[in-house]
């Protein structure tokens, strides 16, 4: 990189961002970081209940669309469907 | 149970105390959505396959109406909201109806439903090649299109809400809870982001301006993204996937996991689309930590769903409906994986605007949205039609020129994606940009833009022979389908929550603690909440409210979020007009009006923009792709007019090898100016600061400025009798872009300029 490049590149490098400042005298700067912390705490607090909860208790719900219906629409074999 | 098969359906009827009810499902309707999402389907990725031509080859613009400007959103919108959303209500209503043991509420609200979401879609194929559109990106839409979507979402959700009223089963199976919050999170997305001020039949403002408009229309954009291509989806994956496998889902743990985490997280994550824009700092930020976190519910959703193949993978090689599942959620997991990749700022500094993106989303919605749908179809198909599927053949056959075709559309444009990245951002040995002229970047991409449409021509191929198939499978269906009547108990009018359960740990046996944990892990609120459609119904609008409100509260009450600049100002007459024109012809699908502040756009483009130059922008134009290169500056980079009447008369004269199409129609086109005042008007009434006179003599000013346009194109040797012509407004908005920061301040009357410095401009007041 030859003297000239370098000159060009820190010329051309813009001056910080007046939204950044406005972020900052704003206060809005910690919103990411509560936002996160409390998203993080309530999802702890899920999975941990979900790892200490007894997989069975889950089993039936989870065969809910397995049995839904004691009846399901006849299903005619090859051949023995009825001609339109 | 009962097994007789009826002629005709047979309506929800109570059953008299201590006896079951009797009743049948409304899979009519579920035929019509079927229907609905293959011819859809096709004609969605037929118009994909002609804007993929056109951006091979810019002769593929056929006329006014044909231009990519115009058909790319129609593109969208029919695989968006015609292809996927009609796939989504055939899911929704045959599904909800078995995991509810319920015929559907209204059999005529079912009926409206279907029917007026196919005349929206017509409506769409009506009004976006003519230009009328609201250019927000999958929100185009006119305003009297708008109101007819939600009126046809409130008849969904009513149908389906008084459906889970009906029900026959306790407990809410986890498909259900996706389908809840799609309708309420689209409900809320659709209403808010499309808050607009009519100017007339066919055109309207949206209420919201600049920066707020980009925050909020990429808070929709992401989340119909999420709430319209992923959720209904996922809801679909948990009652099909399991079906086709005869296998229960893996882990219902971690599909309440993946549940809650989605709907939470995905809320928040839209400011991505922004990064390095005018947006303030804090919201992209909060975006990018968002998304991150996404990968954690979208892969916990992708291996519960592989692993509900548990020991049926055997069958995967033999059973086309599971091939076209195990590749959909494949490429659920990919495309998740790259989405919170892709909103890591230093990533997305070289990926936005580029084709990285186009490769993205095809990857999410032919991959994940086009396969979950096509196995959803074959399996459904057999069962609705009440016959084998005619060619099982073709089935196989579809799949392997749908994957091919994926990736013969998806490998090219990544390719395309970071060469274009990559050559904007070059430099050379002296520090200069190594690619200044644009063009150079767009030639260098034609032959895998040629790749991308022999791999979109063959996923059309397979979805016409998807159509095919289903239409003689339909052939062979009887003359009247079999009606099987269920029957099942009626739930208890009144239902008691589970208590809480004590600790089965005898005391004293352990630590105190344990038998603490013990209870905690037998807490029941959520089993509690499944049975209650409710209060399920309340917490997921409050995740997704919560969410909305954390980032849409402070964007619109921080005023320095936005800092305004004295010496912007509004819109001339002709210039909105031109704005106008601007919309119309779709130009924010192929530029940008945002430069951001890294030094490969400043050099290229000029000084990088402010949020206070678009506080007049109604909607925003930024963008979100450089077909061709920005335009944030070309009124003060080409501030000449002869040199845009030419560019619009024959692109390649002063861009050789541009690929845009000609707009000679607005060339031979007179200009109506009648329309002016109507849309000052408007304006005004959102806030733009117009006086009465400038309404009132808004044509007279349009005309005025017209003139002047004209005579400096004769000035300049071009034609004569420009004023009246449809450019010269189109040519006025493009010579105002990027002139404002060089105007001068604004005096006030007593002789004191309202921000003395560049740098009060900059910061505001």
């Amino acid at each position: 990189m030859t003297q000239i490049a370098l000159a060009r590149m820190l010329a051309a490098v813009p001056a910080p961002s007046a939204d950044a400042a406005a972020s900052a005298s704003s206060g809005a700067g910690f919103w990411p970081t509560v936002s996160m912390l409390f998203f993080i705490a309530v999802f702890l607090g899920v999975v941990a209940w979900l790892a200490f909860s007894k997989k069975e208790r889950w089993a039936r719900d989870a065969s809910i669309p397995l049995s839904e219906s004691p009846v399901e629409p006849r299903m005619p074999a090859r051949g023995e469907e009825r001609s339109r | 149970m009962s097994t007789a098969a009826l002629a005709s359906d047979v309506p929800d009827r109570p059953a008299a105390a201590g006896t079951l009810d009797r009743f049948s499902y409304d899979d009519d309707v579920v035929r019509k959505f079927l229907a609905a999402t293959v011819v859809w389907g096709i004609v969605g990725m037929l118009v994909g396959v002609v804007v993929a031509l056109q951006l091979a080859d810019p002769r593929f613009n056929v006329g006014e109406w044909f231009s990519f400007g115009r058909l790319r959103p129609l593109h969208t919108n029919a695989v968006i909201f015609a292809f996927a959303g009609n796939a989504i209500f055939a899911a929704v209503y045959y599904s909800s109806q078995r995991l509810l043991k319920a015929r559907m509420f209204s059999d005529l609200l079912s009926r409206i439903h279907f029917w007026g979401w196919q005349l929206i879609i017509v409506g769409a194929a009506l009004t976006l090649p003519f230009g009328i559109t609201q250019s927000k990106e999958y929100a185009e839409l006119e305003w009297f299109l708008d109101i007819a979507v939600v009126l046809v979402w409130v008849v969904f959700a009513v149908n389906f809400f008084g459906t889970l009223a009906r029900r026959r089963e306790r407990h809410l199976y986890v498909a259900l809870w996706f389908y809840i919050a799609t309708i309420v999170a689209i409900a809320i997305l659709y209403i808010f982001n499309n808050l607009a001020m009519p100017a007339g039949w066919f055109r309207s403002y949206s209420i919201y301006a600049g920066t707020q408009d980009a925050f909020m229309q990429w808070w929709y954009g992401h989340n119909a993204v999420a709430f319209f291509l992923t959720t209904p989806f996922l809801g679909l994956m948990y009652y099909f996937l399991p079906k086709a496998a005869d296998k229960p889902v893996f882990s219902y743990r971690l599909s309440i996991v993946h549940f809650w985490s989605l709907v939470f997280i995905y809320i928040w994550a839209g400011p991505h689309h922004l990064h390095y824009t005018a947006l303030p700092e804090w919201a992209s930020t909060l975006g990018m930590l968002f998304s991150v976190m996404l990968w954690m519910p979208s892969w916990g959703g992708m291996i519960n769903g592989l692993l509900t193949l548990r020991g049926a993978w055997n069958r995967v090689a033999t059973d086309p409906v599971l091939k076209f599942f195990v590749v959909g959620i494949t490429f659920y997991g990919m495309s998740t994986f790259e989405g919170p990749l892709l909103s890591v700022k230093t990533v997305n500094a070289l990926s936005h605007y580029t084709d990285w993106t186009i490769a993205h989303v095809h990857a999410g919605a032919l991959g994940w949205v086009g396969f979950m749908t096509f196995g959803m179809l074959y399996w459904l198909a057999p069962r609705l039609f009440q016959t084998p599927l005619a060619k099982p053949g073709w089935a196989n056959l579809h799949f392997w020129t749908g994957t091919i075709g994926i990736l013969l559309y998806i490998i090219p444009i990544y390719a395309a994606g970071l060469t274009q990245g990559l050559m904007w951002r070059a430099f050379d040995a002296e520090g200069y940009l190594q690619y200044p002229d644009f063009i150079e970047t767009v030639t260098v991409l034609l032959p895998l833009y040629w790749i991308r449409v022999i791999g979109g021509s063959l996923y059309f191929f397979g979805a016409i022979v998807c159509g095919v198939n289903l239409f003689l499978t339909w052939r062979n269906a009887p003359k009247a389908y079999d009606v099987p009547v269920h029957e099942a108990a009626p739930l208890a009018p009144r239902w008691t929550p589970a208590p809480l359960e004590p600790s089965e740990i005898p005391a004293g046996s352990t630590l105190p603690i344990a038998r603490k944990l013990d209870v905690f892990a037998r807490m029941s609120w959520h089993r509690n909440w499944e049975a209650l459609p409710l209060t399920f119904t309340i917490w997921t609008a409050i995740s997704i409210g919560v969410a909305s409100l954390f980032e849409i509260v402070p964007m619109f009450t921080i005023k320095s979020d936005i800092p305004r600049i004295a010496s912007v100002t509004p819109y001339t007459p002709l210039e909105l007009m031109g704005r106008d024109l601007y919309i119309s012809e779709g130009c924010v699908n192929c530029h940008s009006q945002m430069i951001r502040p890294l030094r490969a756009e400043t050099e290229r483009y000029g000084e990088y923009s402010k949020p206070g130059e678009f506080v007049y922008d109604h909607p925003f134009q930024w963008g979100s792709r450089r077909i061709g290169p920005d335009l944030a500056r070309v009124g003060k980079k080409i501030p000449s007019p002869l040199w845009h009447l030419r560019h619009f008369n024959e692109p390649t004269d002063t861009s050789p090898g541009s690929i845009m199409p000609a707009y000679r129609h607005l060339i031979d086109q007179d200009l109506d100016l009648a329309h002016a005042a109507a849309s000052v008007a408007a304006m005004r009434r959102i806030g733009v600061p117009y006086s009465d006179d400038e309404v009132a003599a808004a044509e007279r000013l349009a005309a005025a400025q017209a003139e002047e346009i004209a005579e400096r194109i004769v000035v300049e040797q071009g034609s004569e009798g420009m004023h009246d012509r449809k450019v010269v407004a189109l040519i006025a908005y493009l010579l105002r872009l990027g002139t404002d920061l060089d105007k001068p301040v604004p005096v006030e009357e007593d002789g004191g300029a309202m921000l003395a410095s560049r740098d009060e401009q900059e910061v505001g007041r």
